[in-house]
């Protein structure tokens, strides 16, 4: 999958949890950067990423996750694994 | 040492002037005096406790260390849970030890097995939970490569000593915290005088507000019993607002003490008596450690029991709270606490509402939010008395009295003489919800009469109303 509909799906799942499209997707965006997500809602957006593509991540994947980019990445990877 | 003594006024000039002075273009010298002066600060209060920060600082340096240059993940793993389990035997120690000990032999007795009563007086580091959960996160953090081991032993003793906040916090991540003070430090006029108003603003709160609503509140947690609904009640919304000026007070000064030092520290509070629901709230109350508990504890636990949806969720966050509970302290008054915040938060969780950034214009909408603050204060009210209760006996007399008679009478609490610093306070919290600290906007107001005569009515109130100097803050006993 291209990187931009990666992009599009999992911007799709964070405006579904955090409740608004106030943010730009880009590859520097972190979470302080988008109102709403914090360490409540982080977990839902995981989860609702693995829902949207099918895939599962382990906890030190996610723990090293450091913006968009990393997020975006580690998705691609998971799905041409 | 105390920020509002005299010792500490002494102590605090002297280490300015040497640091913006003497050590001004010199980085190791600005660390080791930091580092020097935060043994004298700790020290002033019980030398025993250094050797015990001493070991843990130690411990906790090298395991970093050995975390950090181990190439295999089990090994790292390995030396991770080490250390966890070391930070938490030694907080296990000192705080809890009495506490479970006196416990377990209370239930041997009641199952006929008498158990050597023995009441155990293990004195409390002051500050060892902050610490010791600063130290346990360190270790994550470099596990998991979002901080990098320290390798300069002073730099890292200043992070785990660092006087504006060893004794109560903020709870600080390596990652925020050693960086500024990877750099020389300059004399910024615009942070020293930032830095000034906070403690100013800090110091207003904790001897005017708290220590002029600790006589009333403490009379009626005394004998609840005796009091009727109307008083319990505004007593529990007084609490919390106690409780508030008290720690976000003691926040504010140490902030504003490490900014007077070019170090900025973690915000600690983010307006909490405005919270619009259960969730917001514990976004705004004592942020370092929700944060910390959500970041180290929650979102784990949260992961492992992904698969089971909401209640998994729900389990997650009852957890979570009720380490917050306890962390505050060994006795089941905190458990009941943690317990009661879990529980407020289910009915989130299930709705998936947890997030209440939604906007909105309009009467209506302004109505609600109106509507969901003042609920939303009045709930964590009634929730914190058990945060205040000395025992299970005393919480429950003062819930059964605050559902009990005497609702619509006048409550036997005199405020008379709190009322202008009470709704000055208020004021100035509203004014100033959504900035670094409540006198941000004084600070960059143009007009400089407007922004002395603002300063000089805090001074003025903190003359008239602070008559019992020399209080300690409620936070110190956790």
């Amino acid at each position: 999958m291209e990187k931009n509909d990666i992009a599009t799906r999992i911007r799709e799942v964070l405006i579904a949890v955090v409740g608004h499209d106030r943010f730009e997707m880009r590859d520097d965006l972190t979470a302080p950067d988008v109102e709403g997500w914090d360490s409540l809602t982080h977990m839902s957006i995981i989860t609702g990423i693995e829902s949207a593509f099918n895939v599962r991540f382990k906890l030190r994947e996610i723990n090293k996750l450091r913006n968009m980019g990393t997020l975006i990445e580690l998705v691609q990877s998971k799905l041409s694994a | 040492m105390l920020f509002l003594s005299q010792e500490f006024l002494l102590f605090f000039l002297t280490v300015f002037v040497l640091y913006w002075s003497v050590f001004k273009n010199s980085m190791n010298g600005q660390d080791s005096l930091l580092m020097v002066s935060s043994i004298i600060f700790y020290g002033w209060t019980d030398t025993r406790f250094l050797i015990l920060i001493g070991i843990s600082g130690t411990l906790n340096y090298g395991l970093a260390v050995l975390i950090e240059q181990n190439e295999s993940d089990r090994l790292r793993s390995a030396w991770l849970w080490t250390g966890v389990i070391l930070n938490i035997l030694i907080l296990g120690y000192f705080k809890y030890f009495g506490f479970f000990y006196e416990s377990l032999a209370c239930s041997l007795e009641g199952m006929g097995l008498p158990l050597e009563k023995r009441y155990f007086k293990i004195a409390l580091p002051i500050g060892i939970s902050f610490f010791t959960f600063q130290m346990i996160g360190y270790l994550i953090d470099v596990n998991n490569g979002s901080s990098v081991a320290c390798r300069k032993p002073i730099k890292f003793f200043t992070y785990v000593l660092y006087f504006p906040k060893i004794l109560a916090g903020p709870i600080e991540r390596a990652q925020n915290f050693l960086p500024s003070i990877e750099r020389v430090r300059t004399y910024e006029q615009e942070m020293i005088s930032d830095g000034m108003r906070q403690f100013l603003w800090g110091a207003f709160a904790k001897t005017v507000i708290a220590d002029g609503l600790s006589p009333l509140v403490d009379g009626i947690h005394t004998d609840p019993g005796a009091a009727p609904a109307s008083t319990l009640w505004l007593g529990a919304c007084l609490y919390l607002i106690q409780l508030y000026a008290d720690f976000s007070g003691y926040s504010n000064m140490a902030i504003g003490t490490s900014k007077m030092l070019g170090i900025p520290l973690s915000i600690n509070f983010r307006s909490p008596l405005f919270a619009l629901n259960v969730s917001d709230f514990w976004r705004r109350w004592h942020v370092s450690l929700t944060s910390w508990m959500m970041d180290y504890l929650f979102t784990p636990l949260a992961f492992m029991l992904r698969q089971y949806g909401r209640p998994g969720a729900s389990l997650a966050i009852m957890v979570t709270f009720l380490a917050v509970g306890v962390w505050h302290g060994a006795n089941w008054t905190f458990i009941v606490f943690g317990l009661i915040q879990g529980l407020l938060f289910l009915p989130l969780v299930a709705s998936g509402k947890v997030n209440v950034t939604r906007p909105g214009t309009g009467l209506v909408y302004g109505a609600r939010q109106i509507a969901a603050g003042a609920f939303t204060f009045i709930l964590m009210a009634a929730s914190f008395v058990w945060m205040r209760a000395d025992s299970i006996a005393v919480g429950s007399s003062y819930w059964k009295g605050m559902v009990g008679p005497g609702l619509w009478t006048n409550p036997s609490i005199n405020l008379f003489n709190m009322l202008v610093p009470l709704l000055f306070f208020l004021l100035l919290e509203w004014l100033g919800r959504g900035q670094d600290h409540m006198l941000t906007k004084v600070g960059s107001l143009r007009t400089t009469i407007l922004r002395w005569s603002i300063y000089a009515v805090i001074l003025v109130q903190i003359a008239l109303y602070s008559n019992t100097q020399g209080a300690t803050f409620i936070y110190f006993a956790f």
